[in-house]
């Protein structure tokens, strides 16, 4: 898998570090959610969901490699899993879900387009697939079609918010410290620079 | 503490069973005896603690969320009125499909209680290595990005340390705490940096991602482990036979269409 994706061994310890760090984002998001759902009831779940997507589109916009996006997701989960999630073994099942819904929206670039509304397009994708995996875990069947439209419309936007326009928010704000200039984000940006 | 003495990945295959069991099933009484079951093994094993039960209260919030959001609001057909409370009238049908979810969740809470948190990190990679067949090159990321955690908490104080002495505040409320962006980025920042370097140590020493290697310390797979996943196995399957026996087992009842 590693050769076939050109995946360096720089490229998986930075992986592996960027997984710890989202998983401990990860964990702190399930108060947030629990807040939410306190607040808002199942619906909170669909707002905060975008955050549990923010690994992928980071990785993915920072390294620029196929199944990155699925790895930092995969990474992310064994982060939490081992600092301790109450999900436990689901939220592997939940990531691969998740990170096959990003990783396709790369994967229709060619895994050669990172610009901002493909971003955005790689988050709301692991919204859909996300919520498809909810409509079964949770039982959402049970719902109206009204309130199923407007969870999903919901979880869109969180999708498109918290993971696509943070993640590259996150990236950027790395880029500019200069810690990426190995990697595929920091020398567009040092190109720029340089044409500017 | 008994579970320790297992390997990880039988853990993990157990703890697999028994969710996609509770994913497939959908009546109270099955997924009720399979809560009860893991809530038993929990408390035989002495595996729970304060910090574990502190962990899975979101999960338990949720579950009642869903129970009563169930139990007001689910479109049944000829529903029953047991109970209202201000505009919310309770069906019974509606209480049928909260109590599965309430005890899928609550399933899926207790067990990770009994599988996750009762697992030496360590170890758990060693053995997805071994049992798994992980890429070394991933695990040993892993390992390494774990001993980054605790730096990363010194790190954090240090940059707050930083700020502080710059007399940076976050001007928006006037705090003396940072925003979470603004230590966010420099944790990574410098993170990823030292990621690198880890990275070019590791190439340097002759480590390759898809080499085949001999190992410091190994995780075994023992004949316990095989007859906790065959016990596990025989625990759920005698579950899912009595219920069925009973006329109980529903599975997958939860498609319906649009």
């Amino acid at each position: 898998m590693m050769e076939k994706f050109g995946w360096k061994l720089r490229d998986i310890i930075v992986l592996c570090v960027l997984g710890v760090a989202f998983g401990a984002l990860y964990l702190g998001g399930i108060s947030i959610w629990a807040v939410a759902n306190a607040v808002f009831g199942p619906i909170g779940l669909d707002m905060v969901y975008g955050i549990w997507f923010t690994a992928s589109i980071t990785a993915a916009y920072i390294i620029r490699k196929p199944g990155i996006a699925f790895g930092a997701e995969m990474m992310a989960a064994l982060g939490e899993v081992i600092l301790g999630t109450p999900s436990g073994i689901m939220v592997f099942v939940g990531a691969a879900i998740q990170g096959l819904g990003c990783e396709a929206v790369f994967a229709a670039t060619g895994w050669k387009k990172y610009s901002t509304p493909v971003l955005i397009f790689a988050g709301m994708g692991a919204s859909v697939t996300s919520f498809i995996y909810n409509y079964f875990a949770y039982g959402y069947s049970s719902f109206s079609m009204r309130m199923l439209v407007s969870m999903l419309a919901v979880r869109l936007v969180s999708g498109a918010l918290l993971a696509g326009l943070l993640g590259k928010l996150i990236g950027d704000g790395l880029a500019t410290t200069g810690a990426l200039s190995s990697f595929p984000l920091g020398n567009e940006r040092s190109q720029k620079k340089v044409s500017a | 503490m008994l579970m320790n003495n297992f390997n990880p990945t039988a853990k993990l295959i157990a703890n697999l069973i028994i969710v996609i069991t509770s994913l497939i099933v959908f009546d109270p009484h099955t997924m009720g005896m399979l809560f009860v079951i893991s809530s038993i093994f929990v408390l035989v094993t002495k595996s729970v603690n304060r910090k574990n039960l502190k962990a899975i209260v979101p999960l338990v919030c949720f579950a009642v969320g869903m129970l009563w959001m169930n139990a007001s609001l689910a479109r049944v057909e000829n529903p029953q009125i047991i109970a209202t409370l201000g505009p919310l009238r309770f069906t019974d049908q509606g209480l049928i499909i909260g109590l599965v979810l309430f005890f899928r969740i609550m399933t899926i809470g207790i067990t990770s209680i009994l599988f996750t948190f009762n697992t030496e990190p360590d170890v758990l990679i060693l053995s997805l290595i071994k049992q798994c067949r992980l890429n070394p090159g991933i695990a040993y990321g892993m390992m390494t990005a774990l001993r980054f955690l605790p730096s990363m908490e010194s790190d954090l104080e240090l940059m707050n340390a930083a700020h502080r002495i710059r007399n940076v505040r976050n001007k928006k409320w006037n705090l003396k705490k940072n925003s979470w962006y603004k230590n966010a980025i420099p944790l990574l920042a410098a993170n990823i940096r030292k990621a690198e370097r880890v990275a070019i140590a590791m190439e340097a020493r002759g480590f390759q991602s898809d080499m085949k290697r001999t190992y410091y310390r190994t995780v075994n797979w023992g004949r316990r482990d095989t007859i906790f996943v065959a016990l596990t196995v025989l625990i759920v399957c005698a579950i899912v036979l009595f219920s069925n026996s009973m006329g109980w087992l529903i599975c997958f009842k939860g498609w319906r269409g649009f």
